[in-house]
């Protein structure tokens, strides 16, 4: 880092209570502009994207503006997440994980009006057995074409009879200015399933 | 007080005796599993935690029943494998987990997850899940166990006990360096996969597979019970009756690798159990080892599934214990009670 000689560092914190103190130390002491933020919640990208356009003044403070309206046109409620019904949020199959509360992909799911069937646990482990008896209504898969495949072949009603939206953009598992593009494309993965209704 | 194990003026039991004390552990042992089994087939998870009694919904039989009979056949492979690499070693705390055949299993599934992400041909090798993987590392690892361990062309057991840990602090630093490769994300399949795990769906031929190859494992460990008996005293001794010891140690080490692999494959690497089901059996059956393969068999199936039962009730909120947590946490509870139970008595 020192060699590289940098004028501002942007570091996404993992922990609370601020950056780690060799990096605040190492900033201090060479008069580097260090600005740090904790990305758990939309709100939390929402702040950065306009922390980090402030940062780099007028040209940036524009283009951060730009990014927000579409952030927030991104965020909007969508009918066709509400009229999913309840949906397990998928992110892997064995064991099947899901987002639930707490997590950064059931704050988006909530913004865009839709409702979680998990209501414990942030990234909650579940059995095959647990998600036949939850019976969700569809099954949000987020993840690659393979977890799809993996996802459809477990014995649940929603998947076996192919009541599957699939989010392939791996911008929604990382909370950052990159979820803004895999969101439109979730809401346009919805309109489309919604429009056709259950694949099988 | 003198322990009776230990007391050479307490008269020996009968032969008959002894025999018929062998035979009822045996039927307690099935009995014991038979219970877990069905047990099992009564708990299992609902939305908000655990559910108890016989399912009667479409489809969750099947997903329980799965989920016992992997526990069967991983606790029974585990079991009797840690028995053989016991009598192979001549040393109680020989498991698989100590001839690097977890570590090498671990490598090879990391290794194939890698290749399959960086080299999109390479997906295949990951099409039945962790059994060809986990199968290849496996044995790729014994091998160079067993051409580590050979001195002047004999397997030489503590030499493979050196081999082994030499092998698997190998494989585990590997594993960690591909692991390091490989995309945050994919990181904790990995992991998750590392800690165990228990298949309520699973492709048929995979159990099939698993399931033949157990099966298989434990009626040839049953056939060399006789020679592991004699195999069981000093080299001179077992030679001088017979025995060719090289030949008995080479299949030991095939069958125990073999039945090792298949139990990785199905439910990635599980502590414990391969070390405990052996001791467990010697407590109930006596040493001959003609028991003492089906009682590590029912002991190792038992504790699986007890493992299992135990996870599918404790709910942290978040998701579930991994059942190689539970089965190191049970299993050395187990140990330590053994070892309290049985510990010699000094004079």
């Amino acid at each position: 880092m020192i060699a590289l000689k940098p004028t501002l560092i942007v570091y996404q914190q993992t922990e609370s209570g601020g950056p780690r103190d060799e990096i605040a130390r190492l900033a201090r002491d060479r008069s580097w502009h260090l600005a740090s933020w904790r990305l758990d919640r939309l709100a939390d990208v929402r702040d950065m994207i306009h922390g980090v356009g402030a940062l780099l003044g007028s040209r940036g403070e524009r283009s951060a503006q730009d990014l927000l309206h579409r952030f927030d046109r991104a965020c909007a409620p969508d009918a066709n997440a509400a009229a999913l019904g309840p949906v397990i949020l998928l992110f892997a199959t064995d064991p099947p994980m899901a987002f639930g509360p707490g997590s950064y992909v059931d704050d988006l799911w909530h913004a865009l009006g839709g409702s979680n069937a998990i209501d414990a646990g942030a990234y909650p482990e579940l059995t095959v057995e647990q998600m036949a008896r939850i019976d969700p209504g569809w099954v949000i898969v987020i993840g690659s074409d393979q977890l799809l495949h993996a996802a459809q072949r477990l014995p649940v009603a929603a998947l076996r009879e192919g009541r599957i939206v699939h989010a392939a953009d791996p911008g929604l598992l990382e909370p950052g200015a990159a979820v803004i593009p895999a969101i439109e494309s979730l809401r346009r993965a919805l309109a489309e399933t919604v429009s056709k209704g259950p694949s099988r | 007080m003198t322990n009776p194990a230990h007391d050479n003026t307490a008269p020996m039991p009968s032969r008959d005796w002894s025999a018929w004390h062998s035979r009822l552990g045996i039927v307690v042992m099935a009995l014991f599993f038979m219970f877990a089994f069905a047990l099992r087939l009564h708990v299992g998870r609902g939305a908000t935690g655990a559910v108890f009694g016989w399912p009667h919904e479409t489809g969750i039989l099947s997903l329980r029943l799965t989920a016992a009979a992997c526990c069967a056949i991983a606790g029974a492979a585990l079991g009797v494998s840690g028995l053989l690499l016991q009598s192979l070693l001549r040393n109680p705390l020989a498991s698989p987990f100590i001839l690097g055949l977890s570590a090498g299993a671990g490598l090879g599934m990391t290794a194939a997850t890698w290749l399959a992400l960086a080299f999109p041909p390479f997906a295949w090798l990951l099409m039945g899940g962790a059994l060809l993987p986990a199968s290849v590392g496996a044995l790729a690892s014994l091998a160079l166990v067993v051409a580590i361990g050979r001195r002047r062309g004999v397997i030489d057991p503590l030499t493979l006990v050196l081999a082994g840990v030499i092998v698997s602090s190998l494989a585990s630093a590997m594993t960690l360096l591909i692991q390091h490769l490989l995309p945050f994300e994919v990181r904790g399949r990995i992991d998750a996969w590392m800690l165990g795990r228990i298949p309520e769906v699973t492709p048929g031929a995979i159990a099939w597979l698993a399931g033949t190859i157990t099966v298989a494992g434990v009626v040839v460990a049953h056939r060399l019970g006789r020679a592991m008996d004699a195999g069981a005293l000093s080299d001179a001794e077992a030679i001088s009756v017979g025995l060719d010891l090289p030949r008995l140690r080479v299949w030991l080490l095939l069958v125990a690798a073999t039945l090792a692999a298949a139990a990785t494959a199905l439910c990635g690497p599980l502590a414990f159990i391969g070390l405990v089901a052996p001791h467990l059996a010697r407590m109930v059956c006596g040493a001959r080892h003609r028991l003492l393969v089906i009682g590590a068999a029912l002991a190792g199936m038992t504790l699986l599934i007890a493992a299992e039962v135990v996870r599918q009730i404790i709910d942290l909120g978040a998701g579930r214990l991994p059942i190689g947590v539970v089965t190191a946490i049970l299993g050395s509870i187990a140990f330590l009670w053994l070892l309290r139970r049985f510990q010699p008595v000094q004079a």
